[in-house]
């Protein structure tokens, strides 16, 4: 064998032997994926399985079809694993998968769901909508801080630090301010949030729209002892967006000034608005702050105490 | 095409019982109903029986037979099954993973079933006489609410025209809350095969077929989860119920609504309240992660049908001490105030499903969720 077909031998060999181990490795990562996605244990021995997993087109059908049914049942749960069982290539939809979990309260179930889209490759802005859904979630459903600020620094990072990117719905440095507070870094949390005002100035738009923002900066405000600053913004919000929340923070205010009339008036507000149902209203979470009737009662009975208070 | 009739209907109210012309042969197929709305998994009452002379239905709540002479095998998409009762069901071809599953419409009306082997020939009388005064016992995965941490024990006694359920929620062998439920039930012989229905066309359970019982067992199938599923009860001693079991019924047994449909269920007095009250009177926490308790609210505004789940702070399987979850399942059982529990009504429901997720960090119950 002369030398040339010697090297031609074993550059082929190397070859198939390069793409078997490469063919090997995908198989098995396909494998992998499928393990973790067969959330509901479906069926694969199943015929009808094996005849759908020859076209992944079909993924995408019985996945969009478990839509049709409610997202937390059996039913819906059963089409939506054997679309992705099918077609497994989706992060986004993988994502999605996770909510069933998610609004039913299994969390193992909806954080390995998660997890999974989130290793999953995908293309940069599904990544990011991975990425903003999880921040969301460490901090509404888990009140996990650190992850929440996390996310939302490895989002600010992979967008160059976009300030106004947004969160499932919701700006993503509002939730980064909402973890910080709750972790008691109140100057931080207010640095956050004047960042995200002063990129909606320079974006030409009102800093003071976004209720929420304005709400925690200034009760980190108040948490830092800022007591007029804090009235200032509180009283200017409630001129826009009247709440229960904003009169209950303002009535404690003024109580902490000795201000018991103005602390009064805030309070009957605040009772007035929680009856008409100017509070804050989640479906899935409590957000913080939230105020209830027994809260007013409770402050009633301090100020009643404090200043012979009366309705 | 061959007549047929319902042979007998006690008049005791609770038992019918049914035999379809033909000779009974091993080919014969039982089909049993399963649910009647893919989303609720609402069950209805029939079941149909093919053999060599066509289909045979039967309903337990009317008692009255139907027949076709069509095979469901031989079905394909779109095909109507006519009835003899002018009944028609439209063929629906198969799309799920489930086998025995087999699905039918009408009008808008969805009517689903489960291809089950036969179960053993018995009297209602003499599965009556076997199992009255006993107890029997199974261990079951979750019962209304999700869990992967309780260990679940279900005992079942019939006694006095009723069936009485028991669950035992036991974590790391130590018990932690007890729930019990009595019941009527209805006793249905169709072609020698034995259903049990609990509780009452107002209310109605999920189906059982009878497909064993000896002195030591009962096997009980049933259909609701698009599958036919069997309990194994093994006989077991008369257990003393605990003294603080708690008596616990759902108003709507077969479909509850989730907290966040609709007007919110919430706990009226919200999640800072909450974390007080569970706060007060805790034991020392070893470790860090979330206990998620899972439960029902009743239309009563009662809490029970505990689920748990414990996850460490990466969000994966973990334990806690016994004695904390069982501080949490005591002060969570007895929490009645609850918002909008009047505006339940998705899908039918009466009750909802809840869970509270407490977040322990640093040893302590630092947040309650979501």
């Amino acid at each position: 064998m002369s030398l040339k077909n010697l090297v031609f031998i074993i550059l082929i060999s190397i070859s198939f032997s390069c793409s078997k181990v490469d063919s090997d490795k995908t198989a098995n990562n396909e494998i992998e994926l499928l393990q973790k996605l067969n959330i509901e244990d479906i069926n694969t021995n199943s015929a009808v399985y094996k005849k759908l997993k020859k076209d992944k087109s079909y993924g995408k059908e019985y996945v969009d079809f478990s839509y049709n049914f409610e997202q937390t049942s059996l039913f819906k749960r059963h089409l939506n694993t054997l679309g992705l069982m099918i077609n497994p290539d989706n992060s986004e939809y993988i994502r999605r998968f996770s909510y069933s979990y998610k609004k039913a309260g299994e969390h193992e179930k909806a954080m390995k769901m998660l997890n999974l889209a989130l290793k999953t490759d995908s293309d940069y802005s599904t990544h990011l909508k991975n990425l903003d859904y999880a921040a969301w979630n460490y901090l509404y459903f888990y009140r996990d801080y650190d992850n929440t600020i996390k996310t939302v620094n490895k989002i600010l990072e992979l967008t160059q630090n976009d300030l106004s990117i947004s969160c499932h719905g919701e700006s993503c440095l509002l939730l980064k301010g909402q973890a910080l507070y709750r972790l008691e870094k109140y100057e931080e949390a207010i640095g956050i949030f004047n960042s995200y005002q002063q990129n909606e100035i320079e974006q030409g738009f009102d800093p003071q729209a976004n209720f929420y923002v304005v709400f925690y900066k200034a009760i980190c405000m108040s948490q830092l002892n800022q007591l007029d600053a804090a009235i200032s913004k509180f009283s200017d919000l409630i001129k826009k967006h009247p709440s229960a929340e904003v009169s209950y923070q303002l009535a404690q205010l003024y109580y902490r000034k000795s201000d018991f009339e103005s602390s009064k008036t805030q309070l009957l507000e605040a009772e007035k608005a929680l009856a008409e149902g100017f509070t804050f209203k989640e479906p899935y979470f409590e957000r913080f702050d939230k105020v209830f009737n027994y809260q007013i009662e409770d402050m009633k009975r301090k100020l009643d105490s404090s200043s012979n208070f009366e309705q | 095409m061959k007549k047929f009739k319902l042979f007998l209907i006690l008049n005791l109210g609770f038992i019918s019982s049914c035999n379809f012309p033909g000779k009974d042969s091993d080919q014969d197929t039982l089909y049993v109903s399963a649910v009647t709305d893919l989303n609720t998994q609402e069950p209805f009452y029939q079941v149909m029986l093919q053999n060599s002379e066509g289909l045979y239905k039967y309903d337990f709540w009317e008692k009255d037979s139907t027949f076709t002479n069509l095979d469901i095998s031989q079905l394909n998409k779109g095909d109507t099954l006519l009835f003899e009762n002018k009944e028609q069901l439209i063929y629906l071809e198969p799309y799920t993973l489930h086998e025995d599953l087999i699905m039918f419409y009408n009008d808008s009306n969805l009517f689903s079933y489960i291809k089950t082997a036969k179960g053993q020939e018995i009297k209602r009388k003499d599965f009556i006489d076997k199992v009255k005064g006993g107890h029997y016992s199974t261990k079951i995965s979750n019962i209304k609410t999700p869990n992967t941490a309780f260990e679940i024990e279900e005992i079942i006694s019939f006694q006095n025209e009723k069936l009485n359920l028991r669950w035992d929620y036991f974590y790391s062998d130590e018990l932690i809350y007890s729930e019990i439920e009595s019941v009527t039930f209805e006793l249905h012989e169709v072609e020698n095969q034995l259903f049990i229905i609990p509780s009452t066309i107002v209310n109605p359970y999920s189906i059982y077929h009878l497909k064993h019982i000896n002195k030591d067992k009962i096997e009980l199938s049933y259909f609701t989860d698009f599958e036919s599923k069997t309990k194994i009860y093994s006989k077991i001693q008369s257990k003393p119920l605990v003294s603080d079991a708690l008596r616990y019924s759902l108003c709507n047994d077969h479909y509850q609504s989730m907290y966040y449909v609709g007007d919110d269920i919430r706990y009226s007095k919200g999640l800072d309240h909450l974390k007080t009250y569970l706060q007060n009177g805790m034991p020392d926490v070893s470790n860090e992660g979330y206990i998620n308790l899972h439960f029902t609210i009743n239309c009563r505004g009662e809490v029970g049908r505990f689920g748990l789940e414990l996850l460490d702070e990466n969000y994966l399987p973990t334990d806690f001490d016994p004695l904390v979850i069982k501080h949490i399942v005591d002060k969570v059982s007895n929490l009645k105030e609850w918002d909008n529990l009047d505006k339940i009504s998705h899908r039918g429901a009466k009750d909802a499903k809840m869970f509270f997720l407490i977040k322990i960090k640093n040893h302590k119950l630092t947040e309650v969720c979501p």
